[in-house]
């Protein structure tokens, strides 16, 4: 792959355009025989602190090649690092590569003298900490020669699978799992994980330090600490280390609307060995779901909605109809569902609904059959809006595809719900709102050729007022959850993580422009909206700017239809 | 509400370097005697699967990288253990004397709930060894598991494999029998349940 070209501009104008590669993209070329390792954490000032003297001690050399064996080097790990010979190595065992080329293999190279520089992070390198996913069976250790070498293990794995496939972890603070997304790629049990997870946590927080992420390679770790709960993800898709993060804390929220914060720290406080995997029995579906949708989500990384695309008059007929008769004093959220979009939403004057707690409410309502075919009354706690407790939410479908759910915050309020549900429909049945609804369904997605814009490929407009966006059908070759959707997804990330400095950037942008063999990519940041868009490598950048200016006056046409407007509340 | 799902017990090690900590958990799990030294991250983690009394547990087992001889482990290592195994080689009176001490660093560093009635196991390790080197009596090990609350005695050699199973058969049933109680006594309410306990607090002033 040729290095992306990247523009960038503070302001509006293309003109002053600046070069601002993200540190990210510097690497994605990198052909390294050996994967250097870094450790980021929280105290970035000091990377020597990273890894004091004590934990060293603890730790054994490492030599880490490509092919992906990693034997223990002679002699005993000694204290403070010496810039000379990189001798920060963690113990932590290997990654073992499934993934290595065979031409690499047995190419042995004595330790990293090329490193690359760390994005001012604090460097250390670790003998392959990526291997957290990939220790050898059993051992939280080095494996030696005797253990075999990986290609004796590996067998069974379908390599493909696991190099594109994000891995979740949740485990306790004592080191015990609750949750793994996916136990069929992971030769290693969730419980040595968890418990070298644990342990790794431990020796930045024995410094008053956490660790934050691992690099190695093309694969990250990205670390948040919840206490009682430390939660990880792998990924190899070259995406930004916040976007990890965001996915790992609605992992965080999705755990809480099941088990309220209250109730975790009091059972965590209460007993510190509380297996918290046990209570989350039946619940892990959600969790499941959670992660599925977030892979090529763009949703939670925005923090907004993506309503159904529909007549505005239709929506203010539904609306209308879902205004709650006022003796119902606790009634918290209205919403009209359609095949997973919201169609509209009311709520009190004096309580907004944050976008995480409206996602966690629509995968619940995604992740889960029963709740399509009988009425259901359930807790849950909205994290957003209060992290203690539980709300009840009444659910019920009115058909395959439509489902009303009352949010209140009685626990006594099913009846009253139920009737006043009966009378919703009623209403919804006599003009045909619902079968009009029900005949938008189809027409909610549109392909990108509606804008009749050449070169334009897709893109992602946010409204910044509205918190809402809007988006084309993948069109092929982005169709399937492939490698090319993949891919731009991944610089949309970029692009979101660039315009916004989440990275540490001196200054967020206004405009960037990046580059690639495959497609060429602009991200706008205007006051009313974000605009991300994947264009033709062949276009020519004022063409892109053209496109985006197109994008920008048909949302402005379409407004009514795309997003959720004035909305009653009650 | 009885769970059938697997249980997972955290279960540390903890012993004066060298008395066979290693040695007794790779017999335990790989089944083979090993001098190997595996240095880790600062703990190595095994895992065993076994049943006991119809259940499935999985042994989530903690043991050190040999750094117990010159710093302490670190709350984190303790934190959340549910049986802890005390170990010391019958050739050392000095390994058995600082048994009391390693019970005590325990009992701080993860104040357990119910510290009278915390599961402990003590192994008296290396029996193979020649009788004339024994240091310590069975009689004098027993009577110190007698006074610090009837603690399980175990004569082992992980060298030999001898009373490895059963010591560990038994630290996993003590662990268990400790946590079949936490279930017994959790009010925590099912989260999908209508009669939910903890529903009052919501907050809400709308
Ligand atoms: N004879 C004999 N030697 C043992 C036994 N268990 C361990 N050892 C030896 O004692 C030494 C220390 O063992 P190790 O497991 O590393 O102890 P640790 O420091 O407590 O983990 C090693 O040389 C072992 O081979 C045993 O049951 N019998
Ligand atoms: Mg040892």
């Amino acid at each position: 792959m040729s290095a992306p070209e990247a523009d960038a501009a503070r302001d509006n104008a293309p003109s002053a355009a600046q070069l601002a590669l993200p540190p990210t993209l510097s690497r994605a070329t990198s052909t390294s025989a050996l994967s250097v390792v870094s450790v980021e954490s929280s105290l970035q000032s000091s990377p020597r602190r990273l890894l004091s003297s004590r934990t060293l001690a603890a730790l054994p050399q490492l030599v880490a090649h490509d092919g992906g064996l990693v034997k223990a080097a002679e002699g005993s790990a000694t204290g403070t690092p010496s810039s000379s010979r990189p001798s920060s190595l963690f113990g932590l065992a290997v990654g073992g590569s499934p993934r290595s080329t065979p031409s690499r293999k047995g190419k042995e190279r004595a330790l990293p003298t090329d490193l690359e520089g760390g994005e001012g992070a604090a460097n250390v390198e670790v003998g392959a900490a990526e291997a957290l996913r990939r220790m050898k069976r059993g051992k939280g250790g080095i494996s030696g020669p005797k253990d075999g070498g990986p290609e004796a293990d590996i067998v069974a794995y379908d390599h493909d699978r696991i190099r594109n496939t994000r891995q979740y972890f949740v485990l306790t603070d004592a080191g015990k799992p609750v949750f793994q997304s996916h136990p069929e790629l992971n030769e290693n049990s969730a419980t040595d994980l968890s418990g070298v997870a644990q342990t790794l946590i431990s020796i930045f927080a024995g410094e008053n330090d956490k660790i934050r992420c691992i690099n190695r390679g093309r694969h990250r770790i990205a670390f948040v600490l919840r206490s009682p709960l430390y939660f990880f993800c792998v990924s190899d898709w070259g995406e930004p280390e916040h976007i990890l993060r965001i996915h790992l804390d609605y992992v965080h929220l999705q755990i809480l609307s099941v088990v309220t914060s209250t109730q975790l720290s009091k059972a965590f406080q209460r007993r510190s060995n509380f297996d918290l995997s046990r209570l989350l029995e039946g619940t892990e579906n959600f969790l499941h779901h959670l992660i599925e949708g977030a892979q090529y989500d763009f949703n939670f990384i925005t923090s907004t909605l993506q309503p159904l695309r529909m007549n505005p008059v239709l929506r203010e007929a539904a609306a209308a109809s879902l205004i709650p008769p006022a003796k119902f004093r606790d009634l918290l959220y209205v919403l009209l569902i359609a095949d997973g979009h919201i169609v509209t939403l009311l709520r009190p004057k004096k309580h907004s609904i944050h976008p995480s707690d409206l996602h966690l409410l629509l995968n619940m309502l995604a992740s889960s059959q029963s709740l399509r075919s009988t009425e259901t009354w359930i807790p849950i706690c909205l994290p957003k809006f209060n992290p203690a407790g539980f709300v009840h939410a009444y659910i019920s479908y009115v058909s395959a595809s439509l489902g009303l759910v009352f949010v209140s915050a009685d626990r006594e309020a099913f009846e009253e719900l139920r009737a006043w549900r009966a009378s919703v429909v009623q209403t919804l049945e006599k003009e045909k709102t619902l079968l009009k609804i029900e005949q938008s369904i189809p027409q909610h997605s549109y392909d990108v050729s509606t804008l009749a814009c050449p070169g334009l490929l897709h893109f992602i407009y946010k409204s910044r007022q509205l918190v809402q966006i809007t988006m084309p059908e993948w069109a092929e070759p982005y169709h399937t959850d492939g490698q090319d959707r993949r891919r731009v997804i991944t610089m949309y990330h970029r692009l979101h993580d660039a315009v916004h400095a989440r990275s540490g950037q001196s200054a967020p942008l206004k405009l960037m422009y990046m580059r690639t063999e495959h497609e060429a990519y602009l991200a706008w940041v205007t006051r009313p909206f974000e605009l991300y868009m994947t264009l033709s490598p062949t276009l020519s950048k004022s063409a892109a700017v053209a496109a985006a200016n197109t994008i920008a006056k048909w949302v402005a046409a379409e407004e009514g239809r795309i997003f959720l407007k004035d909305a009653p509340v009650f | 509400m009885a769970s059938r799902k697997k249980v997972l017990l955290k279960v540390i090690i903890l012993g004066d370097s060298g008395v066979g900590k290693t040695s007794l958990m790779n017999q335990y799990v790989n089944k083979r005697f090993s001098n190997q030294y595996k240095a880790t991250i600062g703990a190595d983690f095994l895992t065993r699967e076994l049943v006991v009394d119809d259940r499935v547990v999985t042994m989530q087992l903690w043991d050190t990288a040999g750094q117990e001889r010159f710093q302490s482990l670190g709350v984190a290592f303790y934190r959340g253990a549910d049986c802890c195994v005390l170990v010391y080689d019958v050739n050392s009176s000095k390994s058995f004397e600082a048994l009391d001490g390693w019970r005590d660093e325990f009992l701080v560093q993860a104040s357990p709930h119910d510290p009278e009635n915390f599961p402990f196991v003590v192994l008296g390790n290396k029996i193979d060894m020649e009788e004339s080197k024994r240091m310590v009596s069975q009689k004098r090990a027993m009577t110190w598991c007698q006074a610090k609350g009837n603690i399980p005695y175990f004569e082992t050699s992980a060298k030999e494999a001898i009373n490895v199973e059963q010591a560990f058969q038994t630290i996993a049933k003590n662990a268990l029998a400790q946590e079949a109680e936490t279930e017994l006594y959790a009010d925590y309410p099912d989260p999908i349940r209508i009669d939910s306990e903890n529903s009052q607090n919501y907050g809400c002033n709308c």
